[in-house]
């Protein structure tokens, strides 16, 4: 699967098999993109152990290669900060990270799919982060985007809805 | 010739004439594309001396203008700092001027040293065509440049990365990308 420059069509040409295969369905494989939102706000409250933001993921198959860009909106104070995660499938490789307004807490990326990535926080304003990263996929499952505390504190920490992903598939 | 049009129904019994194909099928698939493009090795730097981070190139032709987002995964330290260019190519990688137009700008944890944007693509980024942004800490990192380009001719640009202060090393990870989509023209 790649993308191919599409020709133009003539007037009395035979569209073919190969045609069609090659300028439409490869083509549209190439630019296959998932855009999926948040659907609902994750509160923590005195817990740094990872929970999925819901709705922040998509799945992929055995091989596949996705890239992704993410928005997360969250507010927490700067004694638990917050941290992200992303779980794939066994076996997958590649690198995700994040970058915001604050400073990394133990790591900004990571190559270890499950392990954190972590950042200060600025305190009690609505702040936002974009993740990335560059994954293939070791086998079918469903990449996820998860947060938590960094520090467990009782205080509350929010990761709201409406925060969105955007994925491409690299290679199928 | 890639700006969208909504595609129309097509109807039983229809002649399927070329120039339907050609805007529903050529035209918007070409205002729908895009391109992922992957840094197939570390790069380590010691130096202030830009260097190409391999692989991330991005290849515009004549007319095209492309926004982007290039993710950096990076290590640094607080001396060295960072900082990032794009440098002009023509279709046969020969560094060029005059032939990429637009801006470029980056973000992340850092405060920009210099610049934080820059407006031109060259052959050899100098001072005024790179953007450089601190890093508080020798963790590992993630920036984001964005920006956009017209070309004038067929022909890349190539993503370079160096130290702002030399200091220690500071490396470009592998698998660091850029996204790229068409600008409906």
């Amino acid at each position: 699967m790649a993308w191919t420059y599409p020709i133009s069509w003539t007037k009395g040409a035979l569209i073919t098999v190969a045609d069609l295969n090659t300028y439409l369905r490869d083509n549209m494989k190439d630019i296959y993109t998932v855009i999926a939102v948040q659907t609902e706000t994750l509160l923590k409250n005195n817990s740094a152990a990872f929970s999925d933001l819901v709705g922040m993921s998509f799945s992929v198959l055995s091989g596949e290669v996705w890239s992704f860009h993410a928005w997360s909106y969250w507010n927490s104070g700067t004694t638990p900060d917050a941290k992200w995660t992303v779980t794939a499938p066994a076996a997958s490789t590649g690198r995700f990270g994040l970058a915001g307004g604050g400073i990394p807490l133990t790591a900004g990326n990571e190559t270890t799919f499950g392990n954190s990535i972590a950042i200060t926080s600025s305190g009690s304003s609505n702040q936002l982060v974009n993740l990335a990263a560059y994954i293939t996929a070791g086998a079918n499952g469903t990449i996820q985007l998860q947060a938590a505390q960094n520090t467990a504190t009782a205080a509350d920490s929010n990761w709201y809805l409406n925060s969105f992903i955007i994925a491409h598939r690299v290679s199928a | 010739m890639a700006k969208w049009i909504d595609p129309r129904p097509w109807v039983t019994g229809e002649y399927i004439h070329q120039d339907l194909f050609n805007v529903a099928l050529r035209d918007n698939m070409l205002a729908l594309r895009q391109q992922k493009i992957r840094q197939t090795a570390d790069v380590a730097k010691t130096t202030t001396t830009l260097d190409n981070l391999t692989g991330l190139e991005l290849p515009v032709l004549q007319g095209e203008m492309w926004h982007f987002q290039t993710f950096v995964f990076f290590t640094s330290n607080a001396t060295a700092n960072l900082k990032l260019a794009f440098k002009s190519e023509n279709v046969l990688g020969t560094a060029t001027n005059g032939i990429m137009f637009g801006r470029y700008g980056l973000w992340g944890s850092g405060a920009p040293i210099v610049s934080g944007h820059v407006v031109t693509y060259v052959a050899s980024p100098g001072a005024t065509e790179i953007v450089a942004i601190t890093t508080a800490t020798s963790l590992a990192d993630m920036c984001v440049l964005s920006g956009t380009v017209l070309a004038t001719v067929d022909g890349f640009i190539q993503a370079m990365g160096a130290q702002s202060t030399a200091s220690g090393t500071t490396t470009f990870r592998e698998n660091s990308f850029i996204l790229a989509w068409r600008v409906d023209q």
